[in-house]
């Protein structure tokens, strides 16, 4: 009897137990499907560029509420983990490896600077995390220095000068240039010239000038450059210093003496906002008054009534950049990082921009650059560009030749 | 090519003379006081800032411009007059070190501060519209409110030397830099006097800022840019002298300017290689006195 009792009891507890182990892993699972998508994101919100990363985070905050208020993804809410890695690589690599290591995220959003990108990018690649790169642009992401769980979105510094010369080189013959004198400024001009001499063989430079970065005064460099009398002046300053090179040419009459073809951001148009010439050649990455489409105009849109903003480049940017990421992991059906890489390699992603897909072999997605002249505008209390044409990735892009070198001599 | 040259110099000049502003504030600092003020470059930043302020308060015009060379000058004086009184006077006998600390600890906070308020966007602040154009000299246009720099510094110049050889308070001065106790047992409230002469010296910065503002933009960094120029300009012209402030500021505008016609690469290392040729021919500067 007793016997018998202690068998009851201890099958009884042996019920139980496979009762509340059940419920426990019934339970696991439920409280799995609600855990949120963790994405991460290491961005240079201190610095020169620190206002180009806060339209950035922006962007990609706004893409990330869109889809938790539709059901997030994969049935999972998104949750967005930012850290500031202050233009520095270090901090770079250690933000982005606490980030998977302590907090686990599931997927990356790539940085403000090169630099840092690259510091990212080599950390993603040994936790085998997908990262998407919305600002970065050096060509080394997706040439020396690719691995597969990186993607890009930017036009990269070579497409971009490329993309320069192809557009100016039929119609100018003599060029000067005035960058600031850092490395990708060098490399700019050197794809630049290479691109020049093919699209015009006629076409020289007849000056070069290479400003610190941070340059408060320009005019000895304005005085030069106006010396040299050249047809075009191609630039590759950016930011204040861009700004401060305009409004100290603009009395020397620089713009009606010669013109000038420069990389441009809507951070640029803003600042200057009346002060900007005419006639300017600006290039673009994403300048949402110049593309028409549903979707652009949706998402300006709910950005101005969110942010009471005109969206920079960086913001329509990091959207885009969050909605790639979002759409392969439920092409994938999963988190998991190579089944992600496969979907994405996949997809037709059909952007704010344009119909984006990214090319297997580099992952670069082939997105345009937007080329055209600055003008008044009525609609916005900024200039904008005019006549805009959007040079084709697959005209710009390196080939798999270059690719393979590169990759070769690394 | 010469016309190229003599236009070169002059807004070699003009780029000089914003550096003078801001440099005799600090010559005039550290002559008095014997403060080196790394927070000076903050200042005139700080300046730029509201002068941005004041732009988007009134709305961009003319009387923007004015107003903002009333007000941000005497408003970053006043932050002199709380910085003068509340930190540097607490430290003025210990060692030189404790002054270069708590000044560079201001940059930071005032850098962070700058960040806190104005965000991290640059700005940028128009010309008024009558200093907006240009104006010919040797057969090409050189910009009117470069002209106006080059007036402003010329007159600043003559008035703090006017101020520190002929007025009484230049005499004062004088005398308190070389025996402060004596000075005030004639009956001056020296303590007074010094933070008088922080807060003057902090307006010239400020001004030199809202000179500034609107010839390149308004950004984060400003403060760097020219604190390391106007050390620079106080070590060659001779510490705590106005004329050789002016001389140093002069020469380093036009080297660069010039610099960069005939030498584009080189020219960043000759603002350095002016100061080292000072600092083994004549350390104690182009105007300085044998202490």
């Amino acid at each position: 009897m007793k016997a018998k009792g202690s068998a009851g009891t201890i099958s009884l507890i042996a019920a139980l137990c496979m009762v509340v182990a059940g419920a426990v892993i019934v339970l696991a699972s439920v409280a799995q499907a609600a855990e949120p998508i963790k994405v991460g994101l290491t961005t240079d919100l201190t610095g020169i560029a620190a206002a180009y990363a806060r339209s950035q985070v922006n962007g990609v905050r706004m893409a990330i509420d869109e889809y938790n208020a539709n059901g997030g993804v994969l049935g999972r809410q998104l949750e967005l983990l930012v850290r500031d890695s202050q233009l520095k690589p270090a901090l770079g690599t250690s933000h982005t490896r606490d980030l998977i290591t302590r907090e686990n995220v599931d997927i990356l959003v790539g940085p403000d600077s090169s630099a840092v990108g690259l510091a990212v990018s080599a950390v993603a690649k040994q936790y085998k995390r997908v990262v998407i790169m919305t600002i970065p642009n050096t060509p080394r992401l997706p040439m020396e220095l690719f691995h597969p769980y990186m993607f890009t979105l930017v036009p990269s510094g070579l497409m971009e000068t490329r993309a320069m010369a192809e557009v100016l080189g039929p119609k100018y013959r003599t060029y000067a240039f005035i960058g600031g004198d850092y490395e990708a400024s060098h490399q700019g001009l050197k794809y630049f010239k290479e691109r020049l001499a093919q699209v015009n063989p006629d076409a020289k430079f007849v000056d070069e000038n290479w400003p610190k970065l941070g340059e408060p005064d320009f005019t000895p460099y304005i005085t030069r450059l106006l010396a040299a009398k050249p047809d075009m002046i191609f630039s590759y300053l950016w930011g204040a210093d861009l700004i401060g090179f305009i409004k100290q040419a603009k009395p020397y009459n620089l713009f009606e003496r010669t013109q000038l073809a420069t990389l441009l951001f809507m951070d640029d148009l803003k600042a200057l906002g009346g002060e900007m010439p005419n006639g300017i050649i600006g290039q673009m990455r994403a300048p949402f008054f110049a593309i028409n489409n549903p979707r652009m105009d949706k998402f300006v849109k709910s950005y101005r009534a969110r942010y009471d903003d005109y969206p920079a480049d960086w913001a329509v940017m990091g959207y885009e950049g969050m909605q790639v990421l979002a759409q392969g992991m439920e092409k994938a059906g999963s988190t998991d990082s190579d089944a992600v890489v496969k979907a994405i390699e996949s997809l037709t992603y059909e952007g704010l921009t344009g119909t984006i897909t990214f090319r297997n072999e580099d992952h670069q997605g082939n997105v345009p650059s937007f080329i055209g002249r600055t003008t008044d505008s009525r609609q916005y209390p900024f200039k904008v560009l005019t006549g805009v044409r959007a040079v084709s990735a697959e005209q710009v892009w390196p080939t798999m030749e270059e690719i393979r070198t590169a990759r070769a001599s690394q | 090519m010469l016309t190229d040259i003599l236009v070169q110099v002059m807004s070699g000049l003009s780029r000089g003379m914003v550096l003078f502003i801001v440099a005799s504030g600090l010559t005039l600092i550290f002559g008095v006081l014997r403060v080196i003020n790394f927070a000076h470059g903050s200042l005139y930043m700080l300046a730029a800032y509201l002068t941005h302020s004041i732009a988007m308060l009134v709305g961009s015009n003319d009387l923007s411009f004015y107003l903002a060379l009333l007000i941000a000058p005497v408003a970053v004086a006043l932050l002199g007059v709380v910085i003068e009184v509340t930190m540097m006077r607490r430290i003025s006998h210990r060692p030189h070190q404790y002054q270069l600390i708590l000044t560079f600890a201001l940059t930071l906070l005032i850098a962070d501060g700058v960040k806190m308020v104005w965000g991290g966007d640059y700005y940028t602040v128009a010309r008024p519209s009558f200093l907006e154009g240009s104006f010919t000299v040797f057969g090409q246009p050189f910009p009117s409110y470069y002209g106006m720099l080059i007036i402003v510094g010329f007159v600043i110049a003559g008035g703090l030397l006017w101020m520190l050889t002929r007025t009484r308070l230049g005499k004062v001065l004088d005398a308190a830099v070389s025996d402060g106790e004596m000075v005030s047992a004639l009956g001056i409230n020296v303590p007074a006097l010094y933070t008088a002469v922080f807060a003057f010296g902090v307006w010239l910065a400020g001004l030199g800022g809202v000179l500034a503002a609107p010839v390149g933009s308004v950004s984060l960094g400003m403060d760097n840019s020219i604190i390391i120029e106007s050390f620079a300009v106080v070590i060659i012209g001779g510490v705590g002298n106005v004329i050789g402030a002016l001389l140093g500021a002069i020469i380093i505008g036009v080297m660069q300017s010039v610099g960069i016609m005939v030498a584009p690469k080189m020219a960043i290392a000759f603002i350095f290689v002016v100061l080292c040729a000072v600092l083994i021919l004549r350390p104690r500067g182009l105007m300085g006195v044998k202490a």
